[in-house]
């Protein structure tokens, strides 16, 4: 009885949608490119002006080259966004108009082709004007000669996985909400409120249960799971592109499903609805329970925060409920998900409070451990990507001798002393979880350690100590590092964790920006900055060393993998090295026009050379900066004589 | 030919309609009328795709309708508000219809565009409430549709439009055999143009006939005595659904032949009987009174 449509007839017609598209956005389009134009055109002239009275002027008209690149691109990006906003509420209206819908509804093309034409022009609109002007952009940034950047660059792949995955998401919103208004509020209330919710959540988890270790970093998408807004930033690329995929097909399959007489009502699917009659009481309940617990109302941590939850979370739904359905008819059907949630979270918190588990206070037995180890991140130089959590996993089979597991044991039970659990306490932490950069700093490992075991069962067990945590103390001071710092003695001097561990293992030779080297008696300490004052050899990375230094971090290398160090090995040198971390790699924009040269600060590393490291005393003999008699050659090119404190040069 | 069986969309507790069956004629034009919220306009909006039925089904040319776009190509709805974007002119959403429906045609176009006084390169909403409708009628006609379904189309239409619309529909249908269905509450209108018109109150269809046969239906009927027989019931034996007495004067609406109930007059011995048929609109009224939806319940 239905005759089929062809795949090509489906083209065509999404093709004619677009067009139609393309006709009544004209003039949002043209606003857009002349806003795009007039401040491309602006920055050309502020930076060309500036750069001509420069006295260097071909270095000059590279460096405006670069500023105009940078600042159009961030303007365009930034337009882009907002446009994409305006573009897609205007584009899925016509789910929601009912004047829309009888001209929509009637014309003859399938549900899923309309829908599916529309994402399609919506993305098309956003993104194809956005890179023509990024591609002009650059295209002038090149005549003048400069070069697309790195940061350009990633800005177009941020532009086109945004605006792609916002515009999934509200699609998927406009399908099952009824009004424009509710989709916005929709999409809004989970794009800000989920970040939050989930970070709740790992406070939780992270104030709850001392000594976990931090599995999730700070971008990861969990924390922005249903954030779109966060695909700007280009993180997760690959997890934005599913979620893209999904949205788009959940709206595609709900597409047939709905109902043009939705329009104008509350909703064609309650799938928003619920979500965000989830998450936005959850927070709510969750600062107030938190709040609560943390005063210790009615004497018990956790009944304040049963009250509070419920406190903050039952008027937010109901709240929530009138905006969406406008009375109070199906309040108690459609809160039956809040409902199970409100008693989850509490039964779950009152779980976590009583710590049955006995997580927090639990320190294997010696002769059940196989073999164990510590790190302190402190003296974890460089990570090349690697996370706190595989350092942690790693470590658990450094050790297995029972002297080094008892030292072990020892730093685990210093990071537990003086430490109380009360629900109180708990709750308080939460807050400073939460308020904290802790995501960031937790992984960022200052003052930051771990201990590992693996036992003989073959379960291995993790705990991962901060100095932030300052709140299970009972009398709130700041934890002293120095205590399990000092109990690990032994093992921090041992060639396996300096070989493990050790910065120099991890440098890349072309990520290094200077090697400082001096010798063992007048070795400067951490900060590469007073080398000044002392007689040294200084490589700087640059075209004329580089294949000096990439000699001398091959041979340092070495070294620290084959570690032949024994007790009476002689120093006789120390080589500070700066180097270039992915931090420092990461641009960031606003740093860029406070600081340029901030962006090339990145991390120091002192790594010290003994006589049995033969690679690396051969090398440094080899490039000039040590003579036969392993002191530093005075004749050799990289030789810096010491400044006194008047600015003359000092013999060495 | 359109096939509705067994129709019915209800909007939370509302129905709107309610298990409708019946059958269109290619070549006909058929006229909706009905209360407010009858079930006019949602019926329309079933008949061209835009609401799905919440059980029934709606076959045209024997291909089921809903999101089916070869079927919905055939059929074009003009609503009682059509949308128009702000920059919307005639011409540029007729390259929207060009693309998509199949039986566009451009010398239709082009001659409709002659016809109809109003700009095709004008913005549409800057157009006044007759002359937007003169539009979308350019742009329903130019699809050449099959079916034509017409919501309230004759507001807003002077005399004249009016009669031009008429003129061309009928034209269509005479020569192409177009199907038309009008929803209107100007009887006076569908009276010209209507083959056949369906009734409808509460989503149900009352009455569904040819125009005539419709119209036959009812008298209107003057009697005149010299001297009022004294009867509590004067007229019994005949169907009057409708009474008004003016001393010795009767005027009656009387449901039947005029063979069937004038001997029964006339032998009342009136010094003046008369009788004609009723327009669309008194039909209406009178047909409406007996489900009880009459001026004298409402207020």
């Amino acid at each position: 009885m239905t005759s089929t449509t062809s795949f090509k007839d489906n083209l065509k017609n999404a093709f004619s949608i677009f067009k139609w598209e393309l006709k009544n956005r004209r003039t949002s389009l043209i606003v857009y490119t002349i806003l795009a134009a007039v401040f491309t055109s602006i920055a050309l002239t502020i930076c060309l002006s500036v750069s001509l009275t420069a006295t260097d002027t071909e270095n000059a008209v590279q460096g405006a080259a670069l500023i105009f690149q940078l600042v159009s691109c961030f303007f365009v990006f930034g337009l882009t966004a907002v446009f994409t906003i305006i573009y897609t509420a205007g584009n899925y209206s016509y789910l929601h108009n009912k004047r829309k819908v009888d001209m929509y509804g009637s014309l003859p093309i399938g549900s899923r082709t309309l829908y599916l034409a529309k994402t399609v022009s919506a993305y098309l609109c956003s993104v194809v004007p956005a890179l023509a002007f990024f591609g002009t952009i650059s295209l002038i940034s090149f005549c003048m000669g400069q070069p697309p950047v790195r940061e350009t660059i990633e800005m177009y792949i941020h532009l086109l996985i945004g605006p792609v995955a916002c515009i999934s998401f509200y699609g998927l919103l406009a399908i099952c909400c009824g009004t424009t208004a509710h989709s916005v509020i929709s999409f809004i209330a989970v794009c800000v409120s989920y970040p939050i919710a989930a970070k709740l959540v790992h406070s939780v988890f992270r104030s709850f249960f001392y000594g976990l270790p931090p599995v999730l970093s700070g971008s990861s998408f969990l924390f922005n799971a249903l954030n779109p807004i966060d695909a700007y930033r280009g993180n997760n690329a690959l997890y934005w592109l599913l979620f893209t995929a999904v949205c788009v097909a959940l709206g595609v399959l709900l597409a047939k499903k709905r109902r043009s007489e939705r329009a104008q009502n509350s909703f064609a699917f309650f799938l928003p609805a619920h979500i965000v009659k989830l998450i936005v009481p959850f927070i709510i309940g969750m600062v107030l329970g938190v709040l609560f617990g943390s005063l210790n109302v009615f004497g018990n941590g956790m009944a304040g925060f049963a009250f509070g939850f419920l406190l903050g979370a039952v008027p937010a739904c109901v709240i929530l409920h009138l905006i969406y359905y406008k009375n109070f008819d199906v309040l108690l059907k459609s809160s039956i998900p809040f409902a199970v949630m409100s008693v989850l979270t509490i039964a779950v918190i009152g779980f976590f409070c009583a710590d049955l588990l006995g997580y927090n206070s639990f320190i294997p037995d010696k002769n059940d451990i196989k073999s164990a180890g510590v790190v302190f991140f402190n003296d974890v130089s460089e990570r090349d990507g690697k996370t706190a959590a595989s350092f942690a996993k790693d470590c658990a089979d450094d050790f297995s001798d029972s002297e080094k597991i008892g030292e072990v044991v020892e730093v685990h039970k210093k990071s537990l002393e003086g430490f109380t659990f009360s629900p109180r306490e708990k709750f308080i932490n939460v807050w400073t979880q939460t308020a904290d950069e802790t995501i960031n700093s937790i992984t960022d490992y200052h003052y930051s350690y771990c201990v590992s075991y693996r036992l003989t069962n073959g379960r291995a067990v993790t705990r991962f100590y901060s100095g932030m945590f300052t709140r299970f103390r009972e009398n709130s001071e700041e934890m002293n590092y120095s205590d399990p710092e000092d109990s690990a003695q032994t093992i921090r001097s041992s060639p396996m964790y300096k070989r493990c561990y050790s910065g120099a293992a991890r440098i890349a030779p072309d990520k290094v920006i200077h090697m400082i080297v001096s010798e063992a008696s007048t070795a400067i300490e951490d900060s590469d900055e007073s080398f000044v004052n002392v007689n040294a050899a200084v490589l700087d990375n640059d075209d004329k060393t580089a294949a000096d230094v990439k000699k001398l971090m091959s041979a340092i290398q070495k070294d620290t993998e084959e570690f032949k160090v024994k007790d009476d090995s002689k120093k006789i040198a120390t080589v500070n090295l700066r180097y270039r971390t992915a931090l420092s790699d990461q641009f960031s924009f606003l740093r860029f026009l406070l600081d340029v040269s901030d962006m090339q600060n990145g991390d120091t590393c002192q790594i010290d050379v003994y006589d049995s490291d033969v690679n690396t005393v051969g090398a440094l003999r080899e490039i000039g900066v040590l003579d036969k008699n392993n002191r530093l050659n005075e004749n050799g090119k990289y030789y810096h004589k010491a400044e006194t404190d008047n600015g003359s040069k000092v013999t060495g | 030919m359109i096939e509705i069986k067994n129709l019915t969309k209800t909007f939370d507790s509302i129905t709107a309609v309610d298990n409708l069956s019946f059958q269109i004629r290619p070549g006909s034009v058929m006229g909706l009328v009905g209360s407010n919220g009858g079930g006019k306009s949602t019926l329309l909006r079933l008949l061209s795709g835009v609401y799905c039925p919440d059980s029934g089904e709606i076959i045209v040319d024997g291909e089921i309708l809903y999101d089916n776009p070869s079927a919905k190509g055939k059929c074009f709805f003009v609503p009682d508000f059509p949308y128009y974007y702000n920059n919307s002119t005639i011409e540029n959403t007729a390259s929207l219809y060009r693309d998509l429906y199949p039986n566009w045609s451009e010398n239709e176009y082009r001659r409709l565009c002659s016809i109809f006084p109003v700009s095709n390169t004008a913005r549409i909403i800057n157009m006044s409430k007759g002359m937007q409708r003169q539009a979308a009628l350019i742009l329903a006609l130019s699809t050449c549709p099959r079916f034509l379904y017409l919501d309230e189309v004759f507001d807003g239409l002077d005399p004249v439009i009016r009669l031009l619309l008429k003129k061309l529909l009928i034209e269509r249908v005479s020569e192409r055999q177009m199907t038309v269905v009008i929803a209107s509450h100007n009887l006076r209108e569908l009276e010209d143009l209507c083959d056949r018109v369906c009734l409808m109150h509460r989503g149900r269809a009352l009455l569904d006939r040819d125009i005539d046969s419709l119209r036959g239906m009812y008298r209107k009927v003057q009697v005149a005595f010299t001297e009022t027989p004294e009867s509590p019931d004067l007229f019994r034996g005949i169907s009057v659904v409708n009474a008004w007495r003016n001393g010795n004067v009767f005027n009656l609406t009387i449901k039947g032949r005029e063979e069937d109930f004038m001997p029964s007059l006339n032998a009342l011995n009136p010094a003046y009987v008369s009788a004609m048929p009723l327009t669309l609109e008194e039909v209406f009224i009178s047909e409406m009174g007996g489900y009880g939806y009459d001026v004298n319940n409402i207020i």
